[in-house]
């Protein structure tokens, strides 16, 4: 029997829809890997921006609180211990200055971080921001 | 080919069942690796974030031993809180010397078990997996020995 007009060819046609889903799932499943990997290394990189935080905040000047009751950082010393803390914590991050925010009061650290995307994404750059309330107290025991 | 033979390849009849047959392995196969995948990865964030914890808590005393006794409280709670056996984590906590503005090291590693997960063993052929972690803090600065 002939073909009727209009009809078709659809031997072929599974294979393709196969191979379309396979690729559609293939591109989602990396791209949940994909996100997956990019949140763990923002959360690492919070993370390292509290401890950086914390580092920073152990180097307010005594000096000055006592005189004047203002919270200001030792430069130098809380800019080091912060890179030093981020970078242990999560490799790779750096920075931004140590400040004490007037309104709150507290030591804020800003650290960034690079991710390589594994697909078309290139490189990412990720930032966070880390707290820590400013530590003063005891500098020698029985003070 | 006869016309009969030709006849029986066209019937297009039990075409989806044998698609079915040889799609599902994969489709089973995805799902179990989704399920591993999800369950080591929540195993590794959370081992991060016991450790971290970990860390914050070793740094606030002056004492080794409470130190550590603190950290690994403080891992066991974060690792409970998310859901997570805490039995199956170790945590070690260590400072090269327990002092004002030393550095203290806390890892904390967790073994996540898959091989409840149904063929999750052909990815996993050891049927579980070690998430381990490393948080670093300083010892606080301004500490007093004394202690509550």
């Amino acid at each position: 029997m002939e073909k009727p007009m209009g009809a078709v060819r659809e031997q072929g046609q599974i294979l393709v829809w196969v191979l379309l889903m396979l690729g559609v799932m293939g591109l989602l499943v990396g791209m949940i890997y994909e996100g997956g990997r990019m949140f763990r290394a923002w959360r690492r990189l919070r993370m390292a921006a509290d401890a950086a935080a914390f580092a920073a905040a152990q180097w307010v000047d005594p000096d000055t609180f006592q005189a004047s009751g203002r919270v200001v950082l030792r430069w130098p010393q809380a800019q080091r211990a912060a890179q030093e803390a981020a970078a242990l914590n999560a490799p790779g991050a750096a920075c931004a200055t140590a400040y004490v925010n007037p309104l709150t009061g507290k030591v804020v650290v800003r650290c960034y971080g690079r991710i390589r995307g594994l697909l078309l994404l290139g490189e990412i750059r990720l930032a966070a921001r880390g707290e820590a309330r400013p530590a003063f107290g005891a500098r020698n025991e029985g003070e | 080919m006869g016309p009969l033979m030709r006849k029986r390849l066209r019937n297009r009849s039990g075409q989806a069942l044998v698609e079915l047959l040889l799609a599902f392995p994969l489709l089973v196969l995805m799902a179990a690796a989704v399920m591993a995948f999800g369950r080591i990865f929540h195993a590794g964030l959370q081992a991060e974030a016991a450790a971290h914890g970990a860390a914050r808590f070793a740094a606030e005393t002056l004492s080794a031993g409470r130190g550590v006794w603190q950290a690994q409280a403080a891992a066991q709670l974060a690792l409970r809180a998310a859901g997570l056996d805490p039995g199956r984590a170790r945590v070690w906590v260590q400072a090269a010397r327990w002092g004002r503005g030393e550095r203290v090291r806390a890892q904390v590693c967790l073994r996540v078990s898959v091989s409840d997960i149904p063929f999750a063993r052909w990815i996993v052929p050891a049927g579980f997996v070690d998430q381990c972690a490393t948080a670093y803090r300083e010892i606080q600065r301004w500490k007093s020995q004394w202690e509550p």
